[in-house]
């Protein structure tokens, strides 16, 4: 939790004036302003989307609009990141909304290579590195079913849960983004959770399998 | 506590969130005492410990790099032309700056020129080649009285054509430009050149019509 690592130091510009040099033709401000803000833009589509390529359109298209209409951003009105935000939840919910005629099929857990190069019996040659292997393994599938659970999740609920638990966002700063009250993001982030556990339960009551494969605790 | 108010604040509970110490000693009391308020305990837990993983896991995933090329792409394609065309802009300000200024010198010297000319006759016609001139002249003993008569014949005496240029009559605006060129140079605007003496430099008077082209040349000795 907490994890930010977008946020501006003292020296650096801040972002309506790297806006301001952008919409002069200044390429590198516009540079610095992206590196800044794509990694959680495309984050939060990708928790809310769950595709990597729909989280890259939903991202592209955010950025262009304001390449294209500079303007649209008011720097009296609020910060930049959260007027990002802003945008690229409204695009999100557009595709949800397009996608939502199509029926998904049902997604298998990834499988992640060994990083050595070798097959996954071969790479671990004594019983404790099988022991982290199969570990890893099980917190994989646990992060894959936790995922499967969210993108379930109704949209309203899955962007708090989004913001607030996944991106660490504090609730104001969820609610500035989402336009809404405090409590309310609070009640719907009580609610979230606990359509979370209902969805997860048939994995974690029997075995308590979010426990025991070392998620932390 | 019952069991419903700790439902109300377990995911509280267990992410540090509930401030008041009292309502936290007694939702832990609580669960103690009920084994399926503790065993939602620990499945809060589990599911906060395991968001905060899934958080962590993707924290520094950035948008793929056909990201940034598509949207870097527009931000070139909207910005570079305005780029481009103030710089042509600018540069078609100073041409046409230079021009201006050539000009106002050229017409100045028009003007002076035609000052100092005294009850100047028929203007006299350079001829394109000096060899026609030769004969022009004896063929057409008029035109040589008028040209004998003619003080800018005098002046324009010893100019000889720019061969392929165009015809030019003295009373044309034009101004003439102090030089020194290689004789190659005069070569390469028509004129016969002896064989290794194309380096030699030489001083000449080139006279530039106003179109920027010069229309003949005399050579300074």
């Amino acid at each position: 939790m907490g994890q930010n690592p977008e946020i501006a130091g003292p020296l650096e510009l801040k972002d309506a004036e790297l806006l301001r040099r952008a919409a002069e033709g200044d390429e590198s401000a516009f540079a610095e302003f992206y590196n800044r803000h794509n990694g959680p833009i495309y984050r939060f589509a990708l928790h809310m989307t769950g595709s990597p390529d729909s989280a890259a359109d939903v991202t592209q298209e955010t950025f262009m609009l304001l390449v294209r209409e500079p303007g649209v951003f008011d720097p009296r009105r609020g910060e930049a990141l959260p007027f990002l935000y802003g945008v690229a939840r409204n695009f999100v919910r557009q595709m949800l909304s397009r996608d939502s005629r199509f029926v998904a099929l049902p997604q298998a857990m990834p499988v992640v290579a060994p990083t050595n190069g070798q097959c996954s019996h071969l790479a671990y040659d004594d019983a404790s590195s099988a022991l982290d292997a199969w570990e890893s393994l099980s917190q994989q599938e646990s992060i894959w079913r936790l995922r499967q659970a969210i993108l379930s999740l109704p949209t309203h609920y899955r962007e708090v849960v989004t913001l607030c638990d996944l991106e660490g966002k504090t609730y104001s700063d969820a609610a500035g983004i989402l336009d809404c009250p405090v409590g309310t993001v609070r009640s719907r982030l009580n609610r979230a959770r606990d359509l979370l556990l209902e969805k997860l339960r048939p994995a974690t009551e029997p075995r308590d399998s979010l426990r025991a494969t070392g998620t932390g605790s | 506590m019952n069991c419903a108010e700790f439902n109300e604040l377990v995911h509280s509970l267990v992410r540090y969130e509930l401030l008041d110490i009292d309502l936290r000693e007694r939702a832990l009391l609580h669960a103690d005492s009920c084994a399926s308020c503790a065993a939602r305990l620990g499945n809060a837990q589990a599911l906060a410990d395991a968001t905060e993983f899934a958080g962590t896991a993707v924290c520094t995933e950035k948008a793929p790099v056909r990201v940034a090329a598509a949207v870097f792409g527009e931000y070139r394609r909207i910005h570079r032309p305005r780029h481009v065309g103030t710089q042509v802009a600018k540069w078609a300000l100073a041409a046409a700056a230079t021009f201006a200024l050539a000009f106002g010198g050229w017409f100045g010297y028009s003007r002076w020129q035609s000052n100092d000319r005294v009850a100047s006759p028929a203007p006299a016609r350079v001829n394109r080649n000096p060899v026609e001139a030769n004969n022009s002249s004896t063929a057409n003993p008029a035109a040589q009285d008028a040209n004998a008569t003619s003080a800018d014949s005098n002046l324009l005496a010893d100019f000889e054509p720019v061969p392929f240029a165009d015809d030019f009559d003295s009373g044309d605006p034009a101004m003439i430009v102090h030089v020194q060129l290689t004789r190659a140079a005069l070569g390469k605007l028509g004129y016969q050149v002896e064989k290794g003496k194309g380096k030699e430099l030489v001083n000449a008077d080139v006279l530039v019509g106003v179109d920027g082209w010069p229309r003949a040349v005399r050579v300074v000795q």
